[in-house]
């Protein structure tokens, strides 16, 4: 920086390339020139100029220093909650970038960055990805700070610990590690530390960016990195030593490790009495599973293995076969086909036409083909259950498309020995999945019996053990079968 | 990258998996009756424990490799051994796993198919590592226990105890024929000694909960195979698939295909960690298990196209040459050398 005011101005200046949103308001203070740079949009007015405007213009002295004003303003003048002194054009870039305002006084090669950040976000809403009846409303924000807010007010504990780190080569983008000291193991904190520090990429502007740093292999079918929204679900994952990613503008953490039997679990289980949960936990997994398989199967018993299906069942399905025109491979492909498309189309519009969409494809369109012969029914009540049952386990919702899909190709190609090669390739996949050395199909396999009162069965609370990082790291170096 | 590694019970149920194919796969051309082969089966299943002392010991008392303990500066050069032994065995068992195929569901999938698509999946699962095999081997145990146990709670078949019978002496010479089998059979002792330096502890536990867990199955399965099929089984064909033709529910007619789709997950993982322990001299894993996968694909063929049997005589003296020298032999000259170095070093 320059102790001229208008060289450390220009100096700034140059670095956003005359950037129109940059602003500088020059003022004089007991006769010394002042500028007070902030990015449009970044700082909130109001705030600024209650914070230092207004002590500023009381700010008198006889023969004011340069130095004088300048202590004044970092000692006295600023109420702010953070500031820091900058020497360097880059430090004032980064600062401005974050919402702070930059003091520069004529005759001191420094300034001051105050924070005032006041940019406009979205209000704390609803979990909208991830709802349930009887968790929270509330939601992680686009805001970094306020999803840091949420998750302290569910742990109101010294040790939960917040670790800001930087991101994104142009986007420099916020990053918080969030773990609870002690019970985070600290070689999964450095190790999650280093997968950030890793990043490589321009911007950093989904979870996206930052998972393929935080797992082990690429490349496998599932991931041992999680996703949430709700920061009911991020401060119970910590609390079981897990570490949750916060990026800044994006409104979801990403959990790690995470376990294939986690994608089963749902914040209303922890609510309902454990018999009940249990029901639910076991329906899901069905539900999995037939989301998955089910179209395969069909097809596989509809062209190679006949003999499988009871006699009535197999003259019904004969009956609904021989009205169609197409064979029923081709038959499945094209109802998987068009229900992906409605689902992306009800995902992708307003919700108010969304709703319209599931209509006209669910209800229109699928009567239509029924009842012109294009679709056999039994065809599509298989479509309908497989679609209805992957909506019951959302988490696995990739994965049970790309099985899906391959199920049919296999079953339709091979038989129910295709479905089986897919099927041994998709297990294998998943027991390599690790995150942070923990395996992500524990405590299924390896096996470990003290973590399983929270798996297919959901003991009440008082008998329930967490799921925590070192009984399951235990299990896959100490014998976990 | 350090060496992955396996608890005691996952190997036990690989090496379990392992056989419970050969079991299936099996044939019988010539069931003489149930119970020399049941008592074949014991007394192959004690000459094996015999035979596992020195590999126990070995790698009870902290011995890592065979390989690397008798040939620290090629270790290589024994693994090759291991590596083309269970190239041949991975080829047999796809060859046999495919003429199983053919014979039961032969309008589904053409042997090149099988082959091609049993090696792919394998040379997969091995290039991924022998962890993720020893956990999807527990979870195929499980799934076969849940078919078994299931297709045993809705069998309608009918079972007669007289067709257990006594041992006569024309028995003798099936007896000695199943014990010969048996014991060359025995290709968990070289495995186990290939995957040895995978295995985290346990040893004993392992081979001897092996032997325990293999007995018990393997005496129940032929058990039942007496009682309910008896010399039918020369028809059948395939006696453990044939007794799978008994279970029926309103919705499920046969569970045939259903058995199969079982069969076929067993075979990749277990042709998957046969392909594992072809790919150790190997620099490159990953490669190496695609290069292992298409040799063994290679054999697979030419053995389906030969008729090559298990218990065909070369493949009989192949076999037991394995489970001697690879399985026994090699593991106590490293328990000798071991003890040796241990003396020298106090």
């Amino acid at each position: 920086m320059s102790p001229r005011l208008e060289a450390s101005v220009a100096g700034i200046k140059s670095l956003f390339g005359g950037s129109s949103d940059l602003n500088t308001v020059r003022l004089e203070v007991s006769g010394v020139k002042c500028g007070i740079m902030t990015l449009e949009g970044m700082v909130k007015s109001s705030d600024l100029s209650k914070m230092l405007f207004e002590p500023l213009m009381g700010f008198e002295k006889k023969n004011a220093e340069p130095r004088d004003v300048f202590k004044f303003i970092s000692e006295q003048a600023a109420f702010s909650t953070e500031e820091a002194v900058i020497n360097l054009f880059s430090e004032a870039a980064e600062k401005l970038c974050s919402g702070f305002a930059i003091v520069l006084v004529h005759g001191c090669p420094r300034g001051l960055a105050v924070s005032a950040q006041g940019f406009a976000s979205r209000s704390v809403s609803e979990p909208d990805g991830e709802p349930d009846i009887k968790g929270t409303r509330e939601a992680l924000s686009d805001n970094l700070r306020a999803s840091m807010a949420l998750i302290r007010r569910r742990v109101k504990s010294p040790k939960l610990r917040f670790e800001l780190l930087k991101a994104g080569k142009t986007s420099s983008t916020e990053i918080c590690l969030v773990y609870i000291e002690g019970k985070t193991p600290e070689a999964l904190r450095k190790r999650a530390k280093k997968g950030v520090e890793a990043i490589r990429s321009d911007l950093v502007l989904t979870s996206g960016s930052v998972i393929p740093y935080l797992s082990e292999r690429g490349g496998s079918l599932f991931s041992g990195v999680s996703t949430t929204e709700r920061p009911d679900v991020v401060a119970a994952k910590v609390n079981e030593g897990r570490i949750a990613v916060l990026i800044d503008g994006v409104p979801f953490a990403a959990v790690c490790p995470s376990l294939f039997a986690e994608s089963f679990q749902a914040v209303d289980d922890y609510a309902d009495k454990p018999y009940y949960a249990t029901y639910l936990r076991l329906i899901r997994y069905f539900a999995f599973f037939v989301s998955s398989l089910l179209p395969g199967l069909y097809v596989a018993c509809a062209v190679h293995h006949p003999e499988v299906l009871s006699r009535s069942l197999l003259l019904n399905l004969l009956a609904s076969e021989e009205r169609t025109p197409y064979p029923v491979t081709a038959e499945m492909m094209i109802v998987i086909v068009m229900f992906e498309i409605l689902r992306e189309a009800g995902i992708r519009l307003p919700r108010a036409i969304g709703g319209a969409v599931s209509i006209v494809g669910g209800l229109v369109i699928g009567d239509a083909a029924v009842t012109s012969g294009l679709i056999s029914a039994p065809l599509l009540i298989i479509i309908g259950i497989t679609a209805t049952s992957a909506f019951a386990v959302p988490a696995l919702t990739p994965q049970m498309t790309v099985l899906r899909i391959a199920n049919v190709l296999a079953g339709a190609a091979f038989g129910f020995f295709g479905i089986a090669v897919i099927g041994a390739s998709a297990l294998v996949s998943a027991c390599v999945t690790d995150s942070f050395s923990v395996p992500y199909t524990a405590p299924l396999t390896p096996f470990t019996l003290r973590a399983m009162s929270d798996v297919f069965l959901k003991f009440s609370e008082r008998n329930r053990k967490p799921m925590t990082v070192e009984s399951l790291n235990g299990a896959s170096k100490n014998g976990g079968d | 990258m350090p060496l992955r590694k396996i608890s005691a019970g996952q190997l036990m149920l690989l090496l379990f998996l392992s056989r419970i194919m050969h079991t299936m796969i099996f044939r019988a051309e010539s069931f003489a009756s149930g119970t020399p082969l049941m008592l074949g089966l014991l007394v192959s299943t004690a000459v094996e424990a015999l035979l596992a002392i020195p590999l126990v010991i070995y790698f009870s008392k902290g011995g890592a490799d065979p390989a690397s303990e008798l040939f620290p500066s090629r270790p290589r050069l024994l693994k090759i051994f291991y590596s083309v032994y269970f190239l041949v065995i991975a080829g047999t068992t796809v060859a046999l796993f495919t003429g199983f195929l053919q014979s039961e569901f032969s309008n589904v999938v053409s042997p090149i198919f099988s082959v091609l698509l049993i090696f792919a999946a394998s040379a997969y699962c091995a290039s991924n590592g022998v962890e993720g095999l020893g956990r999807a081997g527990t979870v195929v145990f499980w799934l076969f226990a849940g078919l078994f146990v299931f297709m045993a709670s809705v069998n309608e078949g009918g079972f007669d105890l007289l067709n257990i019978r006594p041992m006569t002496e024309n028995d003798l010479s099936p007896f000695f024929e199943y014990l010969a089998d048996g014991i060359s059979s025995a290709w968990w002792l070289p495995m186990f000694c290939a995957l040895g330096e995978n295995l985290r502890s346990g040893a004993a536990k392992a081979a001897y909960g092996y032997l325990v867990l293999k007995l018990a199955v393997l005496e129940a399965l032929l058990f039942l195979v007496t009682i309910i099929l008896w010399r039918y089984v020369d028809v059948l064909g395939y006696p453990i698939f044939a007794l799978g033709a008994y279970a029926k529910t309103d919705f499920i007619q046969r569970f045939d295909a259903i058995n199969m789709l079982v069969w076929a997950i067993n075979c990749v993982i277990v042709v998957g960690t046969y392909v594992f322990i072809c790919t150790k001299p190997s620099k490159k894993p990953k490669a190496g298990s695609y290069a292992a996968a298409a040799l063994g694909a290679g054999i697979a063929f030419i053995s389906y196209k030969s008729g090559l049997r298990f218990n065909d005589g070369v493949f009989l003296i192949f076999k037991a040459a394995g489970v001697i020298l690879l399985g026994t032999a090699v593991p106590a000259a490293a328990l000798i050398k071991l003890g040796l170095k241990r003396r020298a070093e106090k």
